[in-house]
């Protein structure tokens, strides 16, 4: 077998997958991808070193996973016994009972949350 | 060591160079570039020692042959990368992206490993509660080195990184053993590996699981070519493939150090200890500086004594591993169980007895099962989401160790009496 035939064999294989996990995979909407639309804009309001609360419907831990995964650098937690100065919210698109009692620094809606970024600290 | 084989392990090794210097560099707080020319400095080094200077083997191989193993490197290749495709996601599975490429973002910040160094990385990582803060950043730091260089965190290079080791697993035991008998070495790594939907989903998961398979497996492929050879360069690759395995996770640790604790007679020769600590030492120092200074402490380890003995003493314990591990066997690799119990008869019939590295994968396996034992998680959580991993780690390399034994069907090859020292 001559080596430059398999490391042509592979090459060959590598740009291929490329081609289809561009085409492909890179275009699919999961929740990350969803999340990551959604909070497109929350980033300009808050810094490197933030740390806010995050607040979500049944405390889902894979909802703050992706919500940390997005907004990394800023650091995010769900103690509900810690006081915060600032609150990211994310709620589903029929809940809108946030829009009173807090100072809303940023909001976003789309097809499936609505997202706040709140200046209290605010449970549930 | 044949030339197939040199080039097979180069892929792999050189995300393992990317993923050192790039570390390195991240702590002396230099630039991006520096890792490019370190990367091709040892790639090209490389090349040169191992391509050029080593001993390999020149076989005349017929036409039949030569077309056979064409066709069959097309086939795997083709096979794994249209079913990875098909079970891919961008993201891939849940502790690709909130563990190792979380990671991975923290390794693109200078500052914020710089800003009092690096003991923010572990206070970072643990305010986040971040599984496994304690790992080794061989996989967060490749895809680091990726999205630094082109400021982005386009998922292409994780999966890019997965599927070079993932082709790189049934293309390293093919060229190894396709001169011995083609039939076998189709059979493994087609059969045993390729077509295995368990073995597809890791590759398309994008974790760092197939590292420890990939260097694990290459470490017995350099080992056992430096038996047959006595080259010593082939030691020295031993050892990188050594450091490529404490580097991919922890598990490789324990992997690496019982490996060398199997092997310690043929290590004491002080010219084997160099060669061997060439490859390994500077992964085992970069390792042993991010464990101390920047890393938490593991929870396996550090949960104190209290419980200990009731969880060993512990029928029931004993039981549900035992279970697990039988189900997981039965569900995915039932031909790799019945290869390996053809094995056993072989070896019953003709009286003889497994090669060391055999005894020494075995103990591995009793190894890690003996971690659930102790461990402080929630047996039947910890086992459920972890025993598909574990088998995938050891499953290549005892396949190739018992297909290499197989195929050589004569005695193991031995470290010369001259070789050993004199007490």
């Amino acid at each position: 077998m001559r080596s430059i035939v398999l490391l042509a064999f592979v090459l060959c294989g590598i740009l291929y997958a490329v081609y289809r996990f561009t085409n492909t995979s890179l275009k699919d909407e999961g929740n990350i991808s969803h999340f990551e639309n959604g909070l497109k804009g929350v980033l300009s309001h808050l810094s490197k070193e933030s740390r806010i609360n995050f607040i979500c419907e049944n405390d889902d831990v894979q909802k703050i996973l992706e919500a940390r995964y997005v907004l990394f650098p800023v650091i995010l937690d769900f103690e509900k016994d810690k006081q915060y100065d600032t609150s990211l919210i994310v709620l589903p698109i029929s809940d809108s009972s946030r829009e009173k009692d807090n100072v809303i620094i940023w909001k976003n809606n789309d097809d499936r949350f609505r997202y706040y970024l709140i200046k209290k600290t605010a449970s549930l | 060591m044949k030339k197939e084989s040199i080039i097979i392990l180069s892929l792999p090794l050189s995300i393992l160079f990317i993923s050192i210097l790039y570390y390195v560099n991240l702590i002396l707080n230099l630039p991006v570039a520096c890792t490019i020319i370190e990367t091709l400095t040892a790639f090209i080094f490389f090349q040169y020692y191992f391509l050029v200077k080593i001993k390999q083997e020149s076989i005349r191989q017929n036409l039949w042959l030569k077309t056979i193993s064409y066709l069959m490197i097309a086939t795997i290749l083709y096979l794994i990368i249209d079913d990875t495709m098909k079970n891919s996601v961008r993201f891939g599975a849940w502790d690709a992206w909130w563990f190792w490429n979380y990671r991975a973002k923290f390794f693109t910040q200078n500052d914020l490993w710089n800003q009092h160094n690096m003991p923010t990385y572990g206070r970072n990582l643990v305010a986040n509660r971040l599984g496994h803060a304690d790992y080794s950043p061989g996989l967060s730091t490749a895809v680091a080195f990726f999205w630094k260089l082109t400021s982005s965190t386009n998922m292409l290079y994780p999966f890019l990184i997965a599927l070079v080791f993932s082709i790189s697993i049934p293309l390293l035991i093919f060229t190894e053993l396709y001169q011995k008998n083609i039939i076998v070495a189709s059979f493994v790594s087609l059969g045993l590996l390729v077509t295995n939907k368990f073995y597809i989903g890791f590759t398309a998961a994008m974790l760092a699981d197939v590292w420890i398979s990939f260097f694990l497996l290459a470490s017995l492929v350099c080992w056992n070519n430096y038996l047959e050879t006595k080259d010593k360069k082939l030691l020295f690759l031993t050892g990188l493939m050594l450091g490529g395995l404490i580097w991919s996770k922890n598990e490789g640790l324990f992997l690496a150090f019982a490996f060398i604790a199997f092997n310690v007679k043929s290590f004491l020769q002080k010219k084997n200890l160099l060669n061997l600590l060439c490859g390994l030492g500077l992964p085992l120092v970069l390792l042993i500086v991010f464990k101390g200074f920047f890393a938490p402490k593991g929870d396996l380890f550090f949960q104190g004594k209290s419980g200990l003995k009731d969880k060993i003493t512990s029928v029931e314990r004993y039981k549900l591993i035992w279970d697990y591990f039988a189900l997981e066997i039965n569900t995915h690799h039932l031909l790799a169980k019945l290869t390996t119990l053809y094995f056993g008869i072989h070896l019953v019939v003709l009286k003889k007895w497994p090669f060391r590295n055999f005894y020494f994968l075995l103990f591995s396996l009793l190894g890690y099962l003996g971690i659930y034992l102790i461990s402080p998680h929630n047996l039947d959580w910890h086992i459920s989401t972890s025993i598909d991993r574990i088998v995938w780690h050891l499953l290549p390399a005892f396949i190739y160790q018992i297909v290499y034994q197989l195929s050589e069907n004569s005695k193991e090859p031995q470290i010369l009496a001259s070789d050993i020292p004199q007490f």
